[in-house]
């Protein structure tokens, strides 16, 4: 095997076998043997065929992903994007995509400013 | 055309969920915008085609996904940010240690094939049913079963890849250190 491979940890099954059953990660819980069986011949430690995760940890994942997201949903709305649905329903037909876009430092004001 | 306040209510209580799917998608919070505002331009001249009394929101990550996918898709590597956008927009991080989990997971999410981070999520995230996750995508209800399935194992494999990366780090130092970008792209 390369030296290269060994300096970045690949290929060397019993150096991630060291990592894993040592290995301080929550998403393992308890459940230090993965892999084991199946990453013993010098494979990836990334590849994910040979690895069956646990279930604890796809769903420990699952519920950070939903934390998160529903995190974003928490967010104010964006003042521009607020602004756009005034200008569009004050236009009625409505204008292009690229003339949104294009006008969107220019308030109803400036329209109004300039009538007359 | 005319349209109704009530729908306008309706739209504007859709964008948070139409921006959170963008950034998701988008991994940028910039273009997430660029995508919201597109789609809701789109949605407004063609709300004809809206059937009341359908799923409003479901209609609107359609025409968001489409336009992703037919235009802002390509740019996305060049963009994105490593470091991940979810966790950059949220604006309050209680602790340190939530605040470098959030990175990790979006760091993770940008590891996925963009078809299985939408069904991810759409199905995970928004909570949108396998059935309408394949109406909005455009696919079968099996295909995106196992593109949520795959997405979900992998996205917890790349976060444990990741807890290793500390942890190899700090215990052993480069020599065991997982460097790099181990994970291939499926």
């Amino acid at each position: 095997m390369p030296e290269s491979l060994r300096s970045v940890g690949l290929g060397r099954p019993d150096a991630d076998m060291d990592i894993l059953s040592t290995g301080s990660n929550v998403a393992m819980q308890g459940r230090l043997a993965v892999g084991k069986h199946d990453d013993n011949q010098g494979k990836t430690s990334g590849n994910s065929a040979m690895n069956p995760m646990p279930p604890q940890a796809v769903d420990a994942v699952g519920r950070k992903l939903k934390a998160t997201y529903d995190e974003m949903l928490r967010e104010p709305i964006p003042e521009k994007l607020l602004q756009l649905l005034d200008d569009l329903d004050q236009t009625k037909e409505g204008t292009p995509a690229g003339d949104v876009s294009a006008d969107d430092t220019r308030g109803s004001d400036a329209a109004d400013k300039g009538e007359e | 055309m005319k349209i109704s306040s009530d729908l306008k209510s309706r739209l504007i209580e859709a964008m948070p969920n139409l921006r959170a799917f963008a950034i998701s998608l988008c991994g940028n919070a910039d273009r997430a915008d660029d995508l919201v505002q597109e789609t809701l331009v789109k949605a407004w001249h063609k709300i004809d085609s809206f059937e009341d009394g359908t799923n409003l929101k479901a209609w609107l990550f359609t025409i968001l996904r489409n336009t992703y996918f037919s235009q802002y898709r390509k740019g996305r590597r060049e963009i994105a940010d490593a470091d991940g956008e979810f966790s950059s927009r949220l604006s309050v991080q209680p602790q340190q240690q939530s605040h470098i989990d959030l990175q990790d997971l979006s760091a993770a999410l940008n590891e996925l094939p963009d078809d299985q981070r939408e069904a991810l999520i759409l199905v995970a995230a928004e909570g949108f049913s396998y059935e309408q996750a394949a109406e909005i995508s455009e696919c079968a209800v099996g295909t995106i079963k196992s593109r949520v399935s795959r997405a979900r194992v992998r996205l917890a494999e790349i976060m444990q890849l990741e807890d290793w990366e500390d942890f190899a780090g700090d215990r052993y130092g480069d020599a065991v250190r997982v460097s790099g970008d181990p994970v291939t792209r499926g």
